[in-house]
C-alpha cells in the first residue's frame, strides 16, 4: 500500500469488453481498497462517467462502439469535469505506445502485465492526476 | 487485379518471340542460299570462259603446227628437187603427212565460226599450193623456175595461217579477258552475299541479346532484388510479347506476394493481440492467488479453465486454417441432407447468446448433397459464429436451407455491422479482418468456410450493407433422389 493513503477510497471505472479479464481485474482492485466500477464498452463507459465522475479511468483500447481513444476523446469534449480525470490505457495492441500518445496520456501498459505494474501505474495516475493531453 | 489489365492492354501490339526467330531465320537462310546460288553461278561463267580460252589455246597450237609444216615441207621439198635423194624423199613425204595431220586436229579443235572459216580458207590455201608443186614438179621444172611459179600460192598460203594466227590470237586474248571479268564477277557476289551474311547473324545476334537476354538478366535481377527485400520492384517493359506477359506475370506475382506478406504480418500481430487478452487474464488470477488476494474457489478454476480453453482453440483453429490453406483438405463424401447440419450448428449456438435469436427455417423435404458433413458442418458454423460476432449488438441470425433448382442453399442472415461494398470481395482472403475491434477472431473463417464449399463444387455468395447487416449463402450441388419422382 501508498504510504500517502487516500483519506476516502479513490473510484476506478473500468471499460473493458472482455469479462473474465474486467472480472478478476476488479476484484484485484478492490481487494487493494479501490471502489471499482466497470463499464463493457465506451459508450457504457460515457454513460457511467456522465453518472458520477470516477478518480481514474482505466480502459482498453479496442472495444466495440467506441474504443479507448474514441472514448478519451468524447471525455474531452463533455466539459463535465471528465478532462480532469486520468486516463490510463491497457491494451494487447502491437503499437501502444503510439496510441498513448496520441490520446494524449502518460500512462499506458501493455497486456499480458503484472498486478504490480498495474498497482504503481494506478497510484501513480492517482498521484499525478495529469489527465489526457492530446497534441494539436 | 489491376496489374492484369495493364497486360491485356499493352501486349496486343507486341511481336511474338517465335515471329521474330522466323523473320530471322528467313532471312538468314535466304542470305545463305543467295550466297550458295552466286557462287555456283558465277563459277559456272568462270570455268567456261576458262573452257573457251583453252580451246582457242588448242586452235593456237594446232595452226602453229600447219605453219610450220607448210615451211617444213616446202624446204625438204626444194632440197628433194635439188638433190633427189631418197632419204630426202621420205622425209618429204612425212612432212606433207605432217601437214595434213596438222590441218585435220585443227579441223577437229575449231569451234568457233569465224575461225571455221578462216580454217577452211588455210586448208584451201595449203591444198592449192600442193596442188600447184605437184603439177609443176610433174613438169620437171627445174628449182631456179620452180620456186618463183610456186610462190604466189606459198605466199598466199602463209599468209592465210599468219592471219588466222592473229585471229586465234585475238580471240584468245579475249577468252582471258572473259575469265578475269568473270572472276572479279564471282569475288564481287561471293564477297557482297558473304558480307550481308555476316552482317545478317551479327544483327540476329544483337537482336537476341538486346529482346530476349537483356530482358531476361533485367527480370533475374528484379527477382533477385525482390528476394533480397526490395518490395517496390518493377519487372522491366519488354519489346516482345512473351518476355513482356513473363514480366507482368512477375509483377503481379511480386505485387500478389507482398500484399500476403503484409497481410500475414497484420494477422500475426492480430493473433498476438487476441491472444494477449486471456493471457493478462490468466497471470492476473494466477498473481492474485499467489499473493492471496483471492480465494481458490471452483468458480476461480472454472474460469482458469475457460481462459485456456479459448487459447487453446484460437491455437487449433489456426492449425486448421493453416492446414486448409496449405491445400490439406481431406473430404469423406457421403449422403448429407443439409437440414440436418444446419440443426446441429444452429442448437450448439443458441443457447450460447441471450442477445441473439438464431433460428432455422427448412423444408419438409430432405436437402441432400454430395459431401462431408463433419466440414458442411465446420461451413454453417463458421458462418453462424461470424453471424453472432458480427451483430454485436444482437438481434435475429437466420439460418435457412433450401433447394434451388438443381442447387442446395444453406444462408445465413445477421442484422449487424455489415460489410462496405469495397471490402465484399476481400472478404474471403486470409487473415483479413473486417471491423477487429468489434470481432476478435483470427480471420481465417471465411477463407476455411471458401475452401471448404469450393472443394465441394459449391460457391459462397455474400449480399451486405454497412449498418444493415449480411447473408451468406453457400450454393451447393443438389443431390437429386435415384427414383424420377423429385421433390418439384
Amino acid at each position: 500500500m501508498s504510504e500517502a493513503a487516500p483519506a476516502r477510497p479513490a473510484t476506478v471505472l473500468v471499460v473493458d469488453d472482455d469479462d473474465d479479464l474486467a472480472w478478476i481485474v476488479c476484484e484485484v482492485l478492490a481487494a487493494e481498497g479501490f471502489v471499482v466500477r466497470r463499464a463493457r464498452d465506451g459508450v457504457d463507459g460515457l454513460h457511467l462517467l456522465e453518472a458520477a465522475l470516477p478518480d481514474v479511468v482505466l480502459m482498453d483500447v479496442e472495444m466495440p462502439h467506441l474504443t479507448g481513444p474514441e472514448l478519451s476523446y468524447r471525455m474531452l469534449l463533455h466539459d463535465l469535469g471528465m478532462d480532469a480525470v486520468p486516463v490510463v490505457l491497457v491494451s494487447g495492441v502491437a503499437e501502444l505506445d503510439e496510441v498513448a500518445r496520441r490520446v494524449g496520456t502518460p500512462y499506458h501498459l501493455a497486456k499480458p502485465y503484472d498486478l504490480d505494474e498495474l498497482l504503481t501505474l494506478l497510484r501513480r495516475a492517482l498521484d499525478e492526476r495529469r489527465a489526457p493531453n492530446p497534441p494539436r | 487485379m489491376g496489374a492484369n489489365a495493364w497486360v491485356v492492354g499493352r501486349d496486343r501490339g507486341r511481336p511474338r518471340v517465335r515471329a521474330l526467330m522466323t523473320a530471322s531465320v528467313v532471312v538468314v537462310v535466304g542470305l545463305a542460299l543467295a550466297l550458295l546460288v552466286g557462287a555456283l553461278w558465277t563459277s559456272r561463267t568462270v570455268s567456261r570462259a576458262m573452257r573457251a580460252a583453252e580451246e582457242g589455246i588448242w586452235v593456237l597450237a594446232a595452226a602453229q603446227e600447219v605453219d610450220q609444216g607448210l615451211r617444213e615441207f616446202h624446204r625438204l621439198a626444194n632440197l628433194w628437187v635439188a638433190t633427189g635423194e631418197v632419204e630426202v624423199e621420205a622425209a618429204r613425204r612425212a612432212a606433207e603427212d605432217e601437214v595434213s595431220d596438222a590441218l585435220a586436229r585443227l579441223g577437229a579443235v575449231v569451234r568457233r565460226p569465224d575461225e571455221a572459216r578462216r580454217a577452211a580458207t588455210l586448208t584451201g590455201r595449203v591444198d592449192t599450193y600442193l596442188n600447184a608443186r605437184r603439177t609443176l614438179e610433174a613438169r620437171d621444172l627445174p628449182l631456179d623456175q620452180l620456186l618463183p611459179a610456186l610462190r604466189p600460192a606459198l605466199e598466199r598460203a602463209i599468209g592465210s595461217s599468219t592471219s588466222f594466227q592473229e585471229v586465234v590470237r585475238a580471240n584468245v586474248d579475249e577468252a582471258n579477258a572473259a575469265v578475269h571479268d568473270a572472276l572479279h564477277a564471282q569475288a564481287i557476289t561471293v564477297g557482297v552475299t558473304a558480307g550481308l551474311l555476316v552482317v545478317g547473324l551479327a544483327a540476329l545476334g544483337l537482336g537476341v541479346s538486346a529482346l530476349l537476354v537483356r530482358p531476361l538478366v533485367e527480370l533475374r535481377d528484379a527477382v533477385r532484388r525482390f528476394r533480397r527485400g526490395d518490395e517496390d520492384v518493377r519487372a522491366p517493359a519488354c519489346a516482345l510479347r512473351e518476355p513482356h506477359e513473363l514480366a507482368a506475370g512477375i509483377d503481379d506475382m511480386i505485387a500478389t506476394i507482398g500484399q500476403q506478406r503484409r497481410r500475414q504480418l497484420e494477422f500475426l500481430a492480430g493473433v498476438a493481440h487476441d491472444l494477449r487478452t486471456p493471457l493478462a487474464a490468466l497471470k492476473l488470477q494466477v498473481q492474485a492467488i499467489e499473493r492471496q488476494a483471492a480465494p481458490v474457489t471452483p468458480e476461480r478454476l472454472r474460469l482458469l479453465d475457460r481462459q485456456l480453453d479459448r487459447l487453446a482453440r484460437m491455437v487449433g483453429d489456426l492449425l486448421d486454417a493453416t492446414r486448409i490453406e496449405s491445400g490439406h483438405l481431406e473430404l469423406t463424401p457421403a449422403d448429407v441432407d443439409l437440414r440436418q447440419v444446419a440443426r446441429a450448428v444452429v442448437e450448439l449456438y443458441a443457447p450460447t447468446t441471450q442477445t441473439h435469436q438464431v433460428t432455422l427455417s427448412c423444408p419438409e423435404d430432405a436437402v441432400r448433397v454430395r459431401g462431408d458433413g463433419l466440414r458442411l458442418e465446420q461451413v454453417v458454423s463458421n458462418l453462424v459464429s461470424n453471424a453472432i460476432k458480427y451483430a454485436p449488438d444482437g438481434g435475429p441470425v437466420e439460418v435457412s436451407v433450401a433447394a434451388r433448382g438443381e442447387e442446395a442453399e444453406v444462408a445465413v442472415s445477421d442484422r449487424g455491422v455489415g460489410i462496405r461494398p469495397e471490402d465484399v470481395d476481400d472478404v474471403f482472403l486470409p487473415f483479413r479482418r473486417r471491423a477487429a475491434a468489434v470481432a476478435p477472431g483470427a480471420g481465417l473463417g471465411l477463407s476455411i468456410v471458401r475452401r471448404i464449399v469450393a472443394a465441394h463444387g459449391g460457391r459462397v455468395e455474400v449480399e451486405s450493407a454497412p449498418g444493415v447487416g449480411s447473408t451468406f449463402r453457400v450454393r451447393l450441388p443438389l443431390l437429386r433422389p435415384p427414383a424420377g419422382g423429385g421433390p418439384a
